[in-house]
């Protein structure tokens, strides 16, 4: 243990009193006119600029700040981000000419911080050089490349038919307790070893449940790679409402700069980010908040007419950096819940049109025990496909259109008509397929097996097994491939595509493995 | 009563030029500055005191009333910053007080072509630092410079100046407000 020594307390206050500024400078200065709702309404102020960050002086000398968001003829309209009951009418209230700036480093991986950056998982401070600020604008044309990587989640049923890029924005959409935070927790513990920085937004959600997430990610060894960001339901709106950007600044940093901290480059790369924002409804709600105490006027389901460029240019800031700029990515999976299913209200609406494809949950699947309750039918990624590796594309290429043709059929057969063959093939197919899709939490397959599963369903290996015992059929061979053929799967692993000589072997291992695979008996 | 905004700016002005005006026959530039400093406690009181700010306003009381209201609260006041008050009062015009504020502070610099620097330290400016700030505020605004010095104890040293919207402010309680942030920020960041 270090020994502490007057001469130890002497040399650091002289350290922390060097870095005393002592100059003066002119600020301009206003008076609080009106405070309420966490919303401060300021006389003076004239040369404020929208988004600034203003130092509130309280009676007992308290600082707190806030963001000037209206700029009016007589006053300025801000929010304010502190403890809003420190500040009282005629309270001085300063500009700083800066906006609101977060914390970024490597120091933060595996913490837990608050809206502004600032730690609140009691490990003490972060010691970070950098700050950067939580507006920031999107990369233009020329500084992107085309999505080309997979980001793979981990799960079946999205990996194979709604694949995922690095610096895709995917929306995971669907009603309370269909498992959209079960996906993206997936996807964050699936990124272990793969290079990638997560960082999860949690939006208006319990302090229990972020606390109960954080559990999760440290049992499966998550948290090393992963920074959480908590605006819980607790916090006031802004901070709710800033709490998303914040989670993009600090990814930002990691996708803007190389490993040694300085800008990213084609000889220094930048790093991979994965951000969840969980959910951007309540950061639209708590926007709608602000504006409606703000006095802005309301739109559409009482949102202000700017909560559509609120998502956009927040969602936006996800990309994949051209090799000149580093390479970098900044992957976004933006969840929003909707109301018994309406995907036509306001906010989902908007964020389906602003993101790059939509991974629907249903609750009737989820109730159904289709987990994760992904409606593959009107799932869609519109630039995933290009990021997909080869044999997954191999093994799955035709799976989307099966599931679709077997759901007509289904449907159809519901009448009770006799069948033909043919017809009672496909509707058996489908059900196997169906049935593998099923996926537990917390159990991400690699890319490879999940080709191997497919590729098991795809060849007809499963029709003759009882629907019941697919997913265990599934698991059996995974282990017994991993036990006695453990080349398939580092041939698959290293060439990305099912080879001649793949094939061959993989027929050979299943047949072997079927011949010892006991059914479930039927009663 | 909405109103267009020109509207309501050009009756600010009006009622802050009738001021002026009055201001100007009854006692010169110590008037000016003695009922731009009432305008301004008015003001801060009235922030603070809604119960005063609303009844003042309120439509269900009778013009002559209101008047009354304010000229009993305000009866201290400079008799012509009374007058227009009450005008202001039985006209309904009382929230535009801000802007007659702002304007009132506009047309004195234009008119007297002077700006009023706010000074306030913890002991009383000596003649010598009264001459110097008023060349250094002279030569920076261009204009004939009228300090309106306060003492504030709280400041515990050095001066704070403001004028037109801008605050140098270099007390010690500020520059150890300073320090005490350092500090903070370099011990605090467990829990918060």
């Amino acid at each position: 243990m270090t020994e502490i020594t007057a001469q130890s307390i002497d040399d650091a206050l002289r350290k922390q009193l060097d870095a005393l500024n002592t100059s003066v400078e002119s600020r301009e200065v206003g008076t609080v006119i009106q405070v309420g709702d966490g919303i401060a309404r300021i006389d003076g102020l004239k040369n404020a600029m929208a988004g600034e960050l203003l130092e509130f002086t309280g009676v007992d000398g308290q600082t707190v700040y806030g963001l000037a968001q209206n700029l009016e003829e007589d006053e300025v309209g801000a929010v304010l981000l502190g403890d809003v009951t420190a500040i009282k009418e005629n309270d001085q209230v300063k500009t700083t000419g800066r906006i609101v700036e977060v914390p970024v480093g490597r120091a933060m991986l595996g913490r837990v911080v608050n809206a502004l950056g600032m730690p609140i998982d009691g490990k003490g401070p972060i010691q970070t050089d950098a700050t950067r600020p939580v507006e920031f604008k999107a990369p233009g044309v020329i500084a992107r490349q085309p999505v080309g990587e997979p980001m793979q989640t981990g799960i079946l049923a999205i990996d194979s038919m709604i694949p995922i890029g690095r610096g895709q924005r995917e929306l995971i959409i669907g009603d309370r307790q269909t498992g959209k935070t079960a996906i993206a927790i997936d996807a964050v513990i699936n990124q272990k070893g793969e290079d990638m920085i997560c960082i999860y937004v949690a939006i208006g959600q319990k302090a229990s449940t972020v606390a109960g997430l954080v559990e999760t990610l440290e049992k499966h060894g998550a948290m090393e790679y992963s920074i959480i960001v908590a605006a819980t339901a607790s916090d006031s709106a802004p901070l709710q409402y800033i709490a998303p950007m914040t989670g993009a600044a600090i990814g930002e940093y990691f996708m803007y700069n190389g490993t040694d901290g300085k800008p990213a480059s084609k000889e220094n790369p930048g790093g991979h980010v994965l951000c969840i924002y969980d959910d951007l409804t309540k950061q639209a709600v708590a926007y709608r908040q602000m504006s409606l105490t703000l006095r802005r006027p309301p739109g559409r389901e009482a949102y202000p007419g700017d909560v559509f460029y609120l998502h956009s240019r927040l969602l936006e800031r996800a990309v994949k950096m051209s090799d000149e700029n580093g390479g970098g990515s900044l992957t976004a999976l933006p969840i929003i819940e909707t109301q018994a299913g309406d995907v036509a209200a306001y906010i989902p609406t908007n964020v389906i049109s602003i993101t790059d494809g939509q991974i629907f949950l249903v609750t009737d699947l989820f109730f159904q025990g289709q987990r994760p309750a992904v409606d593959v039918g009107i799932s869609v990624s519109r630039v995933g496909g290009s990021a997909q590796t080869k044999a997954m594309k191999q093994v799955a290429g035709s799976l989307r259109l099966d599931l679709a043709a077997y759901r007509e059929l289904q449907a159809f057969t519901q009448f009770g008509s006799d069948l033909d063959k043919a017809t009672q093939q496909q509707l058996n197919r489908g059900a196997h397929m169906t049935e593998l899709l099923k996926q537990g939490r917390y159990v991400p397959m690699p890319f490879e097996e999940q080709s191997i599963a497919i590729y098991s369903g795809s060849h007809g290996y499963l029709d003759d097994i009882p629907v019941v015992d697919v997913v265990r059929f599934r698991g059996e061979l995974l282990d017994y491939l991993r036990a006695a053929h453990a080349q398939i799967l580092a041939d698959l692993r290293s060439t990305k595509k099912f080879t001649d000589a793949i094939e061959k072997d993989l027929n050979a291992a299943i047949e072997q493995f079927k011949q010892q695979f006991a059914p479930t008996a039927q009663d | 009563m909405p109103t267009n905004r020109h509207i309501a700016k050009a009756e600010a002005d009006l009622y802050a030029q009738a001021l002026i005006e009055a201001l100007k026959n009854e006692g010169g530039l110590d008037a000016v500055m003695l009922v731009r400093s009432q305008l301004e406690q008015i003001l801060a009181y009235n922030r603070s005191h809604v119960d005063l700010t609303d009844a003042m306003a309120d439509m269900a009381y009778t013009p002559e009333e209101r008047s009354a209201l304010i000229k009993r609260v305000f009866a201290d006041c400079q008799p012509a910053l009374q007058s227009v008050l009450g005008v202001m009062a039985e006209r309904g015009d009382i929230d535009k007080l801000p802007r007659v504020w702002e304007s009132y502070n506009r047309q004195v610099s234009e008119q007297m072509h002077i700006t009023v620097v706010d000074v306030t330290t913890r002991v009383p400016l000596d003649d010598r630092l009264r001459q110097v700030i008023k060349e250094k505020a002279g030569a920076d605004f261009g204009e004939d410079v009228v300090l309106r010095e306060q003492i504030d104890p709280t400041i515990l040293g050095g001066i704070i100046m403001s004028a037109n919207g801008k605050r140098i402010d270099a007390s010690v309680t500020t520059l150890l407000e300073g320090a005490r942030n350092v500090l903070k920020k370099t011990t605090d960041g467990g829990e918060c």
